[in-house]
C-alpha cells in the first residue's frame, strides 16, 4: 500500500515537558498522492497520538493547517510529499506564539482583525428595504482580498511581524483595504484610526513575501502600499483648513 | 490608537525614491562620463554650473531634488537599521534621531549652499 | 489552574539570510546608503561651487580622482538596483483598472522604463552637449 517512506522531522513543543521546542523524527510510509497533512494525520493515528496539529477541510479552504514546511510557510494540505526526497521538516508558523507542537496562537490575530473593523460602515442608516447595488467593475477592484482564509502564512513570512508584535500585519490590513475599496463602504477614515496608527501600515517595509506565500493569491503587500498612499493623502488633507483633525 | 504622523516621513521617502529611480542613474552617468573625460570638460565648467545653479529655476530644482534624495535615504536607513538588529525601543528611537538629524544637517548644508550661490 | 506557557519565538538576528527573496530585499534597502552618500557628495559639490571657481576646481579634482570615480561607479550600481526594484514594485502600489480588468503589471513596468529611457537620454544630451 505504501509507495515509499518519508522521514517527517517535526518541531515539537510540550509546555509541561520542555522550555524550548525540540525536533522529533518519524518514519512515515507515504502514498505517492499524499500531502504533508496526510503524513501528519498518519503520525497522529498510528505512531504518536500526542502530536498536536490543526486541520479541517483538507482542501485549502479552511486555513487551519498552515505550518512551516522546510522553512517556508505553507498549507500542509496543499504541499505534496512527492516533492521531497528523504525528509520533510514541519514546524509551527514563524513569528507567532506556540501553544503546543504545531498549534500557533490565533488570539493575537483575532484581536488585530477586530481592530481594523472589517465590515461595511455607512454614514447613515439606509433603512430596511435599501438595496446596495454594485457593478461588476466595482466588485473587481476588491474581489481578490475577499479570498483570504486567515491561514496566517503571511504573518509567518513577514519579518516585521516578528520584529513588532503589535503590528496589525498583512491579512488584517488587506481585509481593511477590501472594505476601503468597496463602493458601498464609507468607513476608510474610521478604519485609519487603526490602519494608519503606529501599529498599522507604517510598520510595513514592503518585503513583499506575504504576497508570495499566500495560497489564495491575495496581494496584501500591494494593499498595504496603496493604504500608505491613501493614508498619506488623507493626512495631507487633514492639514488643510477645514480638513478633519486626527 | 491614534493616527500617526508618519506621512511626514513617508511622503518624502516615496517622492524621493521615485525621483531617484527616474533621474539619478542618468545624472550619475553624466557626471561619471565627465569625470572620466569622455564628456567635454566644459560640460562641468564652473561658469556653466554656476549659471544653472544660480538661476532661480535651477535653484528650485536642486533644492527639491537634493532634499528629497536625502530624506528618502535617511528614512530607508532608519527602517533598515531595525531590520539589521536595532530592536529595543530606546535604541530604535536613537537610530531614528541619528538618521533624521543627519538628514536635517545635510538639508541645512543644501539650503546654505543655494543661499550663498 | 495556571495558564499553560506559550513559546514565543524570536526572529533570528540574521533572518534576512534565510531566503533569497529576503537577501534581495535587504540589498534593495541598502541602496539608500549609495543614494544618501551620493546626495551628500552633490550637496558638498554645490557648496564648493557657491564658494567660487577655485573651490569648485578642488572639488572636481577629488571627484574625478580614481577614488572619486570608484565611489561614483559603486553609487551608480546601487542606484540602478534601486531603479529596477522600484519599478518592479510600482504596479502593486498603483494598480490601474480598466472596467473589470486590471492593466497587467508588466505593462505598467514597461511604461516606467520608457519614461526612464526618455528622461535618461534627455539628461545625457543636456549635460554632454
Amino acid at each position: 500500500m505504501s509507495d515509499r517512506t518519508l522521514s517527517f522531522e517535526i518541531l515539537r513543543y510540550r509546555p509541561e515537558q520542555e522550555d524550548e521546542p525540540v525536533w522529533q523524527s518519524y518514519d512515515v510510509p507515504c502514498r505517492e498522492d499524499w500531502v504533508v497533512l496526510d503524513g501528519l494525520n498518519y503520525i497522529k493515528d498510528h505512531l504518536d497520538g500526542t502530536l498536536s496539529h490543526r486541520w479541517s477541510c483538507h482542501m485549502a479552504v479552511c486555513g487551519s493547517c498552515g505550518v512551516m514546511i522546510d522553512g517556508k510557510p505553507a498549507l500542509a494540505c496543499k504541499t505534496f510529499v512527492r516533492d521531497f526526497t528523504d525528509t520533510v521538516q514541519v514546524a509551527p508558523l514563524d513569528n507567532l506564539p506556540v501553544h503546543r507542537d504545531l498549534i500557533s496562537d490565533m488570539e493575537g490575530f483575532a484581536d488585530k482583525l477586530g481592530r481594523v473593523e472589517p465590515y461595511l460602515i455607512t454614514d447613515e442608516d439606509p433603512g430596511d428595504n435599501a438595496e446596495f447595488r454594485q457593478s461588476p467593475a466595482q466588485l473587481a477592484v476588491y474581489r481578490q482580498y475577499t479570498m483570504c482564509i486567515n491561514c496566517l502564512l503571511c504573518y509567518a513570512a513577514c519579518p516585521q511581524v516578528g520584529l513588532n508584535p503589535g503590528y496589525l500585519g498583512p491579512a488584517a490590513l488587506a481585509l481593511a483595504q477590501r472594505y476601503n475599496l468597496d463602493s458601498r463602504d464609507a468607513g476608510r477614515s474610521q478604519r485609519e484610526e487603526a490602519t494608519a496608527s503606529e501599529d498599522g501600515v507604517w510598520e510595513c517595509t514592503f518585503v513583499g513575501e506575504c504576497s508570495e506565500v499566500c495560497p489564495k493569491a491575495v496581494d496584501p503587500a500591494g494593499a498595504i502600499q496603496q493604504m500608505k498612499l491613501a493614508s498619506s493623502l488623507d493626512w495631507l488633507g487633514g492639514l488643510l483648513p477645514g480638513g478633519r483633525k486626527s | 490608537m491614534a493616527r500617526s504622523n508618519k506621512p511626514m516621513l513617508w511622503l518624502p521617502f516615496a517622492a524621493g525614491g521615485t525621483l531617484a529611480a527616474f533621474v539619478l542613474p542618468a545624472l550619475m552617468l553624466s557626471l561619471l562620463l565627465a569625470a572620466l573625460g569622455i564628456f567635454p570638460t566644459q560640460a562641468v565648467s564652473y561658469e556653466r554650473l554656476q549659471a544653472f545653479a544660480g538661476h532661480p529655476l535651477g535653484k528650485g530644482a536642486l533644492l527639491v531634488f537634493l532634499l528629497l534624495l536625502v530624506w528618502h535615504a535617511a528614512h530607508r536607513l532608519r527602517m533598515t537599521l531595525q531590520d539589521l538588529g536595532v530592536r529595543r525601543l530606546e535604541t530604535r528611537l536613537w537610530a531614528a534621531r541619528i538618521c533624521y538629524a543627519a538628514a536635517a544637517a545635510a538639508s541645512a548644508l543644501i539650503v546654505y549652499a543655494l543661499w550663498i550661490l | 489552574m495556571t495558564e499553560p506557557r506559550m513559546y514565543h519565538p524570536r526572529l533570528p538576528l540574521f533572518w534576512y539570510l534565510r531566503r533569497p527573496s529576503y537577501v534581495r530585499y535587504m540589498l534593495r534597502e541598502l541602496t539608500c546608503i549609495g543614494i544618501g552618500a551620493y546626495a551628500i557628495t552633490l550637496a558638498v559639490g554645490l557648496l564648493r561651487l557657491a564658494q567660487g571657481p577655485a573651490a569648485w576646481q578642488g572639488f572636481w579634482q577629488a571627484f574625478s580622482s580614481p577614488a572619486g570615480v570608484a565611489f561614483q561607479v559603486v553609487a551608480l550600481a546601487f542606484t540602478l538596483y534601486h531603479t529596477v526594484s522600484w519599478f518592479q514594485l510600482a504596479p502593486s502600489t498603483m494598480p490601474i483598472w480598466r472596467g473589470e480588468t486590471q492593466v497587467p503589471p508588466a505593462r505598467i513596468r514597461l511604461a516606467h522604463y520608457l519614461v526612464f529611457a526618455v528622461v535618461s537620454i534627455a539628461i545625457l544630451l543636456i549635460v554632454g552637449f
